[in-house]
C-alpha cells in the first residue's frame, strides 16, 4: 500500500511536470519580445580619442553601458544591484579605461571595448556619501566620505590613501584634477570651504580653509576651467569663484554685473556631460543661455549671450573650441548652430534643421562630437530630453536613433483591447437594436454588407498593387523599418493583440502594441508626478471605458500629483490612438485640491463610463468626469471607501453620504492594526483585481460534495512589518502580520502572524485565496504561504454577496512552503472567464520569470495521500516548491530589476498575456492549462479533411455498386 | 382438421401450414377423403388423445410464456456478475457494458408489444406481461444503480456546481494607502 | 466514505485550534472594554455608552457583554427612524489614549438589521496575541422589512466572540521527513514480507478464474441440450 502511495505521488509529480508550458526552439521570439533599457543618462563619454563610434554611459538605474553611436544599440551593459548599493556615483573615461565609483565606496575599472572588469576595491567611508573619481597620470583617484585614494590603473595594488581632515563634519563633495594635482573640496554649510591639494605620490601639498558664509543646501558648486570652484548663490543672486590652485578667498560677481539684458533673478547650471577649460554655460532666468568665463582675478565675465538657444554645449576639437547650440526655429523644429569660439562665426555652411517632437519635452543636456569629413566639420549630437529619451542628431540634422529611456520607469500599466473595425461594429449594432422594423433592418444589413464588400475589394486591390496605407508619418530618419507598424489598430480574432498603456515617472504616457512592443503613440505630461505609496512611485491609471461600447470612444485616465503644487493632476485620453479627450488641456487638468484617495467605481453610468472618484483632504467627494456626480449620488448608498494611515497602522472606512448638496465621505469604521511595542508599519495593501471573473463557486471534494468558496469582493489583504523588541530572554526579532479585512464593515476575517520573518512581503490576492512570500530569518530561507477561504459545505446566499450578512468566520485553510529562490515580485495569471487554472508568475532576482501552477500552493495538499484526496486531485504535500527550468517563460532572456508583472486576459480562455516591466520590458503569452481551445499548429487539417471526403465518396460509390449488384441478383 | 376445399386430391401435403394452429408449422400429411376405409391399426381413440394434447399444449403455452416473462429476471444475477466484473473505473469497456445494460431492457420494453407479448399467451398473460415488464424495469434499475456507483449520475451538488451563478456584489469599495 | 471526511474535518480543526493553543506568551488576563453606540447619521456622530464587554479569556474565547441600561424610548425612536431612512447603527470601543485624544476602533451595521433581529447580535472583537484590540464588527441577520414590536426592543441580547491572531503556517518539514522515513521502512518491510506462497498472493485472481471456468463448463452442456431439445421438437 505504501509503495503504491509512493508511485501515485511520483505519478502526480510527473503529471504536473507535463502541465508546465515550454517553448520549442523555433518558437523563440514568436510570441514574446524583450526590450532592454538603460535608464536616464548621468554621464556620457564618446569613444576616444577620435573615432566616436561608441558612447560610454552611466545611468540613474545603476547601469554602465556602451552604445553603438550609429544605431543606438547596446554593445554591452552592466546592471548593478537595485538601490543605493548599486548606484553609479561617478564615471570617467580616458580612452583606455573606464573608472566608476559605486555607492560611495566601491571603485572599479572596466575595459571599454568589452565591458570586462579590471579590478575593484573598497574604500573606507560612508555609503550615503556620493563618491567621485578622476584620472591623474596613471592613477585613478577616488573620493570617499573620509579618504582620497590613489590607485594605479594596471593593478589595484600599492595604492595610497589620504585621510581627509574633519570628515565627520565637512562634506567632501568635489574631486578635481588639474595639472597633476588632485584637489578635494569639502564644504560646511554656512561657514567654510576646505581645499586639499594632493600630489601624485599621495603627499598632501596644502590644506586650506576659506570662509564661505553663503553656502546653503541649494547652493550648487562646480569646478570650471579646470581649477576655479564656481558656486551659484541663489540667495544673493551672485556667482562666487574660488581659485583652487591658490585659494585665498571667494570673489563674488553679481548677475547684474554680467550685463545680461533680461532682468531675471535666478540662475541655473546647464548640466554638462564633460568639463572643459574655456568657459561655462549657465542659464539665466528661464530662457536665456549665456556663456561666461572666469578671469585671472577671479571675476566672472560674460563671453556670449545666446538668446535663441534652448541648450548649448562647449566642444574642444583640434585645438579649437566650439559652441554647439540648439535653437528653436518653429513648431517641433530646431536648428543646429556651431560657433567657433574665437571668432563667434557660424561654422556650418547651411542651416541644419531637425524635427524634434514636442512630446519629448525640452532638451535638458547635450553632448557633441566633432570630426572632419572631406574638409568639412561634421557633428554628432546626443540630446537628453526632459522625458529621459536619448537621441542622436546626425551631420545632416537628422535624428539617427532614439532611445526611449522613459520606458525603464513605468509606474502603472494597463492593457486595453483594440476596437473592432467600424464595419464589425456596425454589424454588431444591427443586432444590438431591437426597435427597428424589418424593412430598416434589411436596409441596414444590405448597407453593411455592401460596405464590407467595398473594403474587401479595396484591400485586394491594394494587396495587388503592394501599397500599404500610411497612417501618421513622422519623419524619423528611417527609424521605423517595420511595416507592421502601419497596420490598422484593429482587434484580431482572439484579441491577442492589445494596446499596452503605460504611465512613467517623467510624466510620459505611452501606448504600445503588445504584439511587437512598438510605440503606437506617446504623450508627455511634464507636470504629472507620481504618488509615493509604500516608498514606491505610483500613479493611478484606470480604464474608464473599454472599446466594447461603440460608438462611445474608449477612455483612460491617469491621476498623479502636480509637480509644483502637489495637488491632484489628471489626464484623460483615448488609449487606442492617444488623443486626449475633448476639453482636456495638453498638459493635463490641474485640480484645485489635494487628494487623499481615489478609486474607480465598479459600475458604469448610462454612457458606459466608470466614474473616477476622488476624495480630497477635507473628505469631500469629487468625480472625474465631473458630469458623473449625479450618477455617483444615485449610487452612493452602496459605495464605500477605505484609507489607511501606513505609519500609525490605522485603517478607516468611509461611506458616501449627501450633505448640503455635496457628497462627503463619512467615517463608519476604524481598525487599529498597530501594536506599539512592535512598531508595526503597513507595508502593503492588496485588493482583488476589479474585473476578475471566477467561474467555479466551489471546490469539488473527493466524496463529490462541494466546499463553497468565500468570495468576498471587498476583501483586502494588509501586511504589517515590525520588530519585537529584545527582552532578557531573547534577542529582538522581526515579525510579519497578515490581516484580511472586509472593507465595507471593517470586519477582520482572519489575521495571522509570523515571528522571525521579514519582508519584503509580496502578496497575491485573487478569488478566495491569498499567497504571500516572506523571508524566514530563523531558517534563512524564503517561504511562501497560502491561505484559502471557504464558506463551508453550504453557501450562505447563492445569489448576492453582501458584507453585512456574509458568514463572519469563514473556514481559512493555510499551509506554507519553501520557495528556494529570492524574488522581485509576483502575480497571478488572469483569463477571460476564469475557467483556466491559475498560475503564479514570479519575477525572480536571477532574472527569470517563473510560472508555478497554483495547485502547488494549495493548503489542502495532504501529507499522506488517500483515495479521496487523489479523487480530488490534490498533490501530496512536499515542503519545497519545485523550480523547473521549463517554468521559466523568458527562457534565457534575463530581465533586470523587475518592478512588476502585469497580466491581462485575451479572447482565448486558455491564454493570458504577461508583461514584465522594470529596467527591461518583456512580453509573452502563457497557457496555464495548455492550449485547450485552439487546435495545435501541427494539426493536419488537410489529412482529416481528405479522409472525411474520401470516406464520403467511397460510401457513395459503394452504395451505387451495391444497389447495382442487388439488381443484377434479382435478374438472375 | 382436414381441408374440405381441395376435394380433387386424394391426399395433399400442406407445406404452408396455413390451416394449423400458430406455432405448429409442420409438414403434415392430410387425407382428403374422410370416407376412406380406415387403415390398419387405426382406432378412434386417437381422437380422444388429440383432446389431451390440446390441454397439454395450453399448459405448455403457459409454461413457455412464463419462461419468456421470467427471462429478464433471470438475467439479474448475470447482470450482477457483469457489474462486478466491470468495476467502477470509467473506461471504454465498463462504459460499453453499462451501455449494454441500459440498452437491452430499454429495447426489450420498447419492442415488447411486437416480440415478447406476442409470445405470451394463455390465461395468465396479463400477469406474465407484468412480470416481464417488471423484470426489465429491475434490469434498468440495476443499470442506473451501476451508473450511480460509477458516479455517472448528477446526484451530488458538485454536479451542478458549473451552473451556479456567481454572487452579485451588493457593495462597491475602493481605496488604499493615503496618497 | 464518511469516516475519511470526518477525519478531514478533525484535521482542519486541529490545525486551526491546535495552533492557536500553542502560544507561549499568550495574553491571559481579563480585560474590560467600554462599548459605545450611536444612532446618528451625520458626519460627526455623538456616541453614548451602551455597556461593557469583559474578556475573560482570549484563548478559550470567553467574553461577556453586560448592558448599562436597556434601550431608552428616545433611542428606540431614533432606531425606528433610521430604519425608515435605511440608516446605520454605529458602535465603537476606546482602546488607548494619546495626546491627540482617544483612539477608537469602530464599526457599523444597517439599522434595520439590528431592529429586525430584536437587538440580538454577535459582536466579533479581534485581538492580537498580546491582547491589544484590533477591531470590532457586528454580525446580524438579513433585513427583510418585518415589523418588530417595541417590547422586543428594550434589552440587548449580545453574544461576544473573540477572534485572536493565529500563528501563520510554517513549512511542515518535520512530518514530511518522518513520513518519508516511515515509507522507506514500510517499503523495506514490504520487500522482506513478500515471500508468501504464490497462491496466497494471487488468490484473488485465481479464484474468480476457477469459478468462471466452472460456470462456463456448466453452461455449455446445457446449451447443447437446449439445442438438442429444439431439434427434437420438430419431430
Amino acid at each position: 500500500m505504501a509503495a503504491t502511495g509512493m508511485n501515485f505521488q511520483l505519478l502526480f509529480y510527473f503529471a504536473c511536470l507535463s502541465v508546465i508550458y515550454a517553448l520549442y526552439e523555433d518558437q523563440i521570439g514568436k510570441f514574446d519580445w524583450r526590450q532592454q533599457y538603460i535608464g536616464k543618462v548621468n554621464r556620457l563619454y564618446w569613444e576616444q580619442p577620435t573615432s566616436g563610434k561608441r558612447l560610454f554611459v552611466s545611468t540613474e538605474k545603476n547601469v554602465i553601458t556602451s552604445l553603438n553611436s550609429a544605431s543606438g544599440k547596446i554593445v554591452w551593459r552592466k546592471v548593478f544591484e537595485e538601490g543605493r548599493r548599486g548606484e553609479v556615483d561617478d564615471m570617467v573615461h580616458n580612452g583606455d579605461v573606464l573608472a566608476t565609483v559605486h555607492a560611495g565606496r566601491r571603485v572599479a575599472t572596466w575595459h571599454p571595448a568589452s565591458g570586462n572588469q579590471h579590478w575593484e576595491i573598497f574604500m573606507d567611508g560612508d555609503d550615503t556619501h556620493k563618491g567621485s573619481v578622476r584620472f591623474v597620470g596613471d592613477l585613478v583617484v577616488a573620493l570617499s566620505s573620509s579618504k582620497v585614494y590613489g590607485i594605479p590603473l594596471k593593478v589595484a595594488k600599492d595604492f595610497w590613501e589620504v585621510e581627509l581632515p574633519n570628515s565627520d563634519t565637512v562634506n567632501y563633495k568635489i574631486l578635481e584634477v588639474y595639472d597633476g594635482k588632485t584637489y578635494a573640496v569639502g564644504m560646511t554649510l554656512g561657514s567654510e570651504v576646505k581645499v586639499l591639494s594632493i600630489g601624485q605620490d599621495g603627499a598632501v601639498l596644502s590644506t586650506k580653509s576659506i570662509l564661505a558664509g553663503f553656502l546653503r543646501q541649494n547652493t550648487e558648486c562646480r569646478v570650471v576651467q579646470g581649477y576655479y570652484l564656481m558656486c551659484l548663490c541663489k540667495m544673493t543672486d551672485s556667482i562666487q569663484v574660488l581659485n583652487l590652485q591658490n585659494p585665498k578667498g571667494f570673489v563674488a560677481t553679481s548677475i547684474q554685473d554680467l550685463g545680461v539684458q533680461e532682468n531675471s533673478e535666478s540662475i541655473y547650471w546647464i548640466k554638462s556631460f564633460n568639463s572643459n577649460e574655456v568657459g561655462e554655460i549657465i542659464r539665466v532666468g528661464n530662457d536665456m543661455i549665456v556663456i561666461v568665463n572666469v578671469g585671472t582675478n577671479g571675476r566672472v565675465s560674460l563671453m556670449k549671450q545666446l538668446p535663441k538657444s534652448v541648450i548649448a554645449d562647449i566642444v574642444n576639437y583640434e585645438d579649437k573650441t566650439y559652441i554647439v547650440s540648439l535653437e528653436q526655429t518653429g513648431h517641433e523644429e530646431y536648428g543646429v548652430s556651431l560657433y567657433d569660439m574665437s571668432s563667434w562665426e557660424q561654422v556650418l555652411d547651411h542651416n541644419h534643421r531637425l524635427h524634434y517632437a514636442s512630446h519629448h519635452g525640452l532638451p535638458e543636456q547635450i553632448s557633441c562630437f566633432l570630426a572632419h569629413r572631406s574638409g568639412k566639420i561634421v557633428y554628432k549630437i546626443v540630446v537628453l530630453s526632459q522625458d529621459y529619451s536619448l537621441q542622436l542628431i546626425h551631420k545632416t540634422g537628422k535624428i539617427a536613433w532614439r532611445r526611449d529611456e522613459f520606458m525603464a520607469y513605468p509606474t502603472a500599466v494597463e492593457m486595453v483591447d483594440l476596437p473592432v473595425s467600424e464595419n464589425q461594429a456596425k454589424f454588431e449594432d444591427e443586432f444590438g437594436s431591437h426597435d427597428d422594423n424589418v424593412m430598416t433592418m434589411f436596409v441596414k444589413r444590405v448597407k453593411t454588407q455592401l460596405s464590407q464588400l467595398q473594403t474587401f475589394v479595396i484591400q485586394q486591390i491594394q494587396k495587388l498593387r503592394g501599397v500599404k496605407h500610411h497612417s501618421v508619418v513622422i519623419e524619423e530618419g528611417g527609424d521605423d523599418d517595420d511595416v507592421d507598424d502601419e497596420e490598422d489598430l484593429l482587434r484580431d480574432e482572439f484579441s491577442l493583440h492589445k494596446m499596452i498603456v503605460m504611465a512613467t515617472t517623467p510624466g510620459k504616457i505611452v501606448g504600445m502594441r503588445s504584439i511587437n512592443g512598438h510605440i503606437a503613440w506617446q504623450h508627455f505630461v511634464p507636470e504629472l508626478n507620481p504618488f509615493d505609496r509604500f516608498g514606491k512611485e505610483k500613479v493611478i491609471l484606470h480604464v474608464q471605458r473599454t472599446t466594447a461600447h461603440f460608438p462611445h470612444l474608449p477612455q483612460c485616465v491617469v491621476l498623479g500629483k502636480n509637480k509644483v503644487s502637489g495637488r491632484a493632476h489628471v489626464f484623460a485620453f483615448n488609449p487606442i490612438n492617444g488623443q486626449r479627450i475633448s476639453q482636456m488641456p495638453v498638459g493635463g487638468l490641474h485640480l484645485p485640491y489635494n487628494i487623499v484617495q481615489s478609486f474607480l467605481l465598479g459600475e458604469w453610468d448610462k454612457d458606459f463610463m466608470k466614474p473616477l472618484i476622488l476624495v480630497d483632504d477635507s473628505y469631500s467627494v469629487h468625480t472625474f468626469p465631473s458630469t458623473a456626480q449625479s450618477f455617483v449620488t444615485e449610487q452612493s448608498f452602496n459605495i464605500y471607501m477605505y484609507v489607511s494611515d501606513i505609519d500609525n497602522g490605522m485603517i478607516s472606512g468611509y461611506r458616501i453620504i449627501k450633505q448640503q448638496n455635496k457628497l462627503v465621505a463619512d467615517n463608519v469604521w476604524k481598525v487599529n492594526i498597530q501594536n506599539q511595542r512592535q512598531n508595526l508599519k503597513i507595508t502593503s495593501i492588496v485588493a482583488k483585481k476589479a474585473n476578475e471573473h471566477i467561474h467555479s463557486q466551489g471546490r469539488v471534494l473527493g466524496d463529490r460534495s462541494v466546499l463553497y468558496k468565500y468570495l468576498n469582493p471587498n476583501l483586502i489583504a494588509v501586511v504589517t512589518q515590525g520588530e519585537e523588541p529584545a527582552t532578557s530572554q531573547q534577542k529582538a526579532y522581526p515579525v510579519i502580520n497578515i490581516y484580511l479585512i472586509d472593507v465595507i464593515t471593517g470586519h477582520i476575517i482572519f489575521h495571522d502572524n509570523h515571528r522571525k520573518a521579514q519582508g519584503p512581503v509580496h502578496v497575491i490576492h485573487s478569488e478566495n485565496w491569498v499567497v504571500y512570500n516572506y523571508y524566514n530569518t530563523k531558517q534563512r530561507r524564503h517561504e511562501m504561504a497560502a491561505l484559502e477561504m471557504y464558506e463551508g459545505k453550504n453557501q450562505s446566499n447563492s445569489t448576492v454577496f453582501s458584507s453585512f450578512t456574509a458568514p463572519h468566520q469563514p473556514l481559512v485553510m493555510r499551509q506554507s512552503f519553501i520557495f528556494p529562490l529570492p524574488m522581485y515580485t509576483m502575480t497571478t495569471s488572469d483569463t477571460e472567464k476564469g475557467i483556466t487554472a491559475k498560475d503564479i508568475i514570479v519575477g525572480l532576482k536571477n532574472g527569470g520569470i517563473f510560472t508555478l501552477p497554483k495547485a502547488f500552493l494549495d493548503p489542502r495538499r495532504p501529507l499522506a495521500p488517500t483515495q479521496e484526496t487523489q479523487e480530488e486531485g490534490t498533490l501530496p504535500y512536499i515542503p519545497e516548491l519545485p523550480v523547473h527550468t521549463e517554468g521559466m517563460i523568458n527562457y534565457n532572456q534575463t530581465l533586470y530589476h523587475i518592478q512588476g508583472i502585469h497580466t491581462s486576459p485575451t479572447g482565448l480562455e486558455s491564454t493570458c498575456l504577461v508583461l514584465s516591466y522594470g529596467l527591461d520590458l518583456f512580453h509573452t503569452r502563457i497557457q496555464p492549462s495548455k492550449m485547450f481551445d485552439v487546435l495545435k499548429e501541427d494539426f493536419e487539417h488537410w489529412l482529416i479533411a481528405s479522409v472525411v471526403l474520401s470516406m464520403l465518396v467511397a460510401s457513395f460509390i459503394t452504395q451505387k455498386l451495391a444497389s447495382r449488384k442487388a439488381l443484377n441478383r434479382q435478374w438472375k | 382438421m382436414a381441408s374440405r376445399s381441395r376435394k380433387f386430391h386424394k391426399w395433399t401435403i400442406d407445406f404452408t401450414g396455413a390451416n394449423r394452429a400458430k406455432g405448429d408449422k409442420q409438414v403434415a400429411l392430410v387425407s382428403s377423403y374422410q370416407n376412406l376405409a380406415r387403415p390398419c391399426g387405426y382406432s378412434d381413440s386417437v381422437n380422444v388423445k388429440e383432446v389431451d394434447r390440446k390441454e397439454a399444449d395450453s399448459q405448455l403455452i403457459v409454461k413457455k410464456s412464463w419462461d419468456v416473462a421470467l427471462a429478464p429476471l433471470k438475467q439479474i444475477p448475470m447482470n450482477f456478475f457483469i457489474m462486478w466484473m466491470a468495476g467502477n473505473t470509467i473506461s471504454i469497456f465498463p462504459i460499453m457494458m453499462v451501455g449494454m445494460m441500459f440498452f437491452k431492457p430499454i429495447q426489450a420494453l420498447m419492442s415488447a408489444s411486437n416480440t415478447a407479448f406476442k409470445m405470451i399467451e394463455g390465461s395468465q398473460a396479463i400477469l406474465q406481461k407484468f412480470v416481464y415488464m417488471f423484470g426489465n424495469v429491475v434490469c434498468l434499475g440495476l443499470a442506473v444503480y451501476k451508473c450511480q456507483t460509477m458516479g455517472l449520475l448528477p446526484t451530488t451538488p458538485s454536479d451542478w456546481l458549473a451552473f451556479v451563478e456567481p454572487q452579485t456584489r451588493m457593495e462597491f469599495s475602493g481605496g488604499g494607502a493615503m496618497l | 466514505m464518511a469516516a475519511p471526511m470526518k477525519l478531514f474535518f478533525v484535521a482542519i480543526f486541529t490545525i486551526i485550534f491546535g495552533l492557536t493553543a500553542s502560544f507561549d506568551d499568550e495574553f491571559e488576563g481579563s480585560r474590560t472594554l467600554t462599548l459605545e453606540h450611536s444612532f446618528d447619521q451625520g458626519q460627526d456622530p455623538v456616541f453614548t455608552k451602551r455597556g461593557t464587554v469583559v474578556i475573560r479569556s482570549v484563548q478559550s474565547n470567553k467574553a461577556t457583554f453586560s448592558q448599562l441600561t436597556s434601550l431608552s424610548s428616545e433611542d428606540r425612536k431614533l432606531l425606528k427612524e433610521s430604519v425608515k431612512t435605511d440608516g446605520i447603527y454605529r458602535i465603537r470601543i476606546p482602546i488607548r489614549e494619546t495626546e491627540e485624544g482617544t483612539v477608537y476602533v469602530s464599526t457599523f451595521t444597517k439599522a434595520c438589521a439590528i431592529y429586525e433581529s430584536g437587538l440580538s447580535e454577535i459582536l466579533v472583537i479581534s485581538v492580537d496575541q498580546s491582547g491589544e484590540v484590533l477591531g470590532i464588527s457586528i454580525a446580524t441577520r438579513y433585513c427583510q422589512g418585518i415589523h418588530v414590536p417595541s417590547s422586543n426592543l428594550s434589552d440587548w441580547n449580545t453574544k461576544v466572540d473573540i477572534s485572536v491572531t493565529v500563528t501563520g503556517p510554517a513549512p511542515d518539514t518535520q512530518s514530511y521527513i518522518e513520513k518519508i522515513k516511515r515509507d522507506e521502512q514500510e517499503k523495506a518491510k514490504g520487500s522482506q514480507a513478500d515471500n508468501r506462497s504464490f497462491f496466497s498472493k494471487y488468490w484473488m485472481y485465481i479464484v474468480p478464474f476457477v469459478i468462471m471456468m466452472f460456470i462456463m463448463q456448466s453452461i455449455d452442456p446445457q446449451q447443447q441440450q437446449g439445442g438438442g431439445s429444439g431439434g427434437g421438437g420438430g419431430r
